[in-house]
């Protein structure tokens, strides 16, 4: 009886020892951290686009797409020559004077990246993304009472 | 004779357990050594690989929003690098200053040895460094704005980095 009892002790010690060294190596592999994944670098591409096109909408004219086409919306549009210095100011106007231009605008203007992107202000679409994985990037542009937040969205 | 059968009784108790434990302890040892040396190789080379991303990353934010060290840097005293006027305004003078530097001054500045560093417009082309030619190359790429004399020409900044 004694016997059996030591065995069955070492038994289980032996046991609780390869699965206690066998769960240790599975949690200590799931925890250890990657290295650069695919997501991680989809990500970073959406995020650096939508941080590069809050820099460039807000100095860019009209030079970036077709010059006509400004003609155009100062002629049809309450957009004013003015107020053409940048496609973030035009966009706006347009937006304020609830212009359907403005998202026309804004659409071309994003056509001339890379990545699919939309643009909101003070969260009303203006631009809509459809996208799994977004980056965004947000800024603000002055109106015609107070400076409205521009929200842009990329992704795929 | 009861002491002789109490003897061999402990020896016969003894060595089998002694023998068994050597045995899974040793084969435990080796698995768990092995698979540890596996598991720190493989995570030294994560590490790298993200030392290698993270750096080629914060070299584009760099170049595209700081003007560098001294601010109106040459090639001459340059310490920081960066192309900014503006963040995403690029100053077309220090780019072909840094443009005229060495491949081993350029790669100091990038803090690695493997670059390529291109900057395309529809009017301007610079292209510095080599082609990459290891199995670990990253490869970045950002909208900017050059600066030539006043006129802003959309381009691309495509940068790659390995080692």
């Amino acid at each position: 009886m004694e016997m059996k009892g030591f065995y069955f002790s070492m038994d289980a010690v032996m046991g609780l020892m390869i699965i206690g060294l066998g769960a240790g190596l599975i949690s200590s592999t799931t925890q250890i951290s990657q290295g650069v994944s695919a997501e991680d670098v989809r990500f970073n591409q959406y995020s650096s686009q939508a941080i590069d096109i809050s820099y460039l909408i807000q100095e860019e004219d009209f030079s970036s797409m077709n010059k006509t086409y400004r003609e155009e919306l100062v002629d049809t549009t309450a957009l004013e020559t003015h107020q053409t210095i940048n496609i973030a100011r035009s966009i706006l106007v347009l937006h304020e004077n609830s212009e359907p231009e403005a998202s026309e605008l804004a659409e071309n203007y994003l056509e001339t990246f890379d990545y699919s992107s939309g643009l909101y202000i003070e969260g009303a679409e203006v631009v809509g993304v459809n996208a799994n994985e977004t980056g965004s990037s947000s800024f603000t542009v002055p109106g015609r009472n107070e400076s409205k937040r521009f929200t842009v969205v990329v992704g795929r | 004779m009861v002491r002789s059968i109490s003897h061999r009784v402990k020896g016969q108790a003894f060595a089998p357990d002694f023998l068994t434990s050597v045995v899974i302890l040793g084969v435990m040892l080796s698995v768990f050594l092995v698979s540890w040396n596996s598991i720190v190789e493989a995570q030294i080379a994560d590490q790298s690989e993200r030392e290698l991303y993270y750096q080629g990353e914060r070299t584009m934010k760099n170049i595209l929003n700081s003007p560098g060290s001294p601010e109106n840097w040459n090639s001459s005293n340059v310490e920081v690098l960066g192309f900014a006027e503006r963040p995403h305004i690029l100053n077309r003078s220090k780019i072909e200053e840094f443009k005229d530097l060495s491949r081993s001054e350029k790669g100091s500045l990038l803090g690695t040895i493997g670059f390529n560093l291109k900057i395309v417009g529809d009017e301007v082309i610079y292209d510095m460094g080599g082609d990459p030619n290891a199995s670990q190359v990253f490869s970045f790429r950002r909208d900017a704005l050059l600066n030539r004399s006043g006129e802003l020409e959309r381009v691309e900044v495509r940068y790659a980095t390995w080692r």
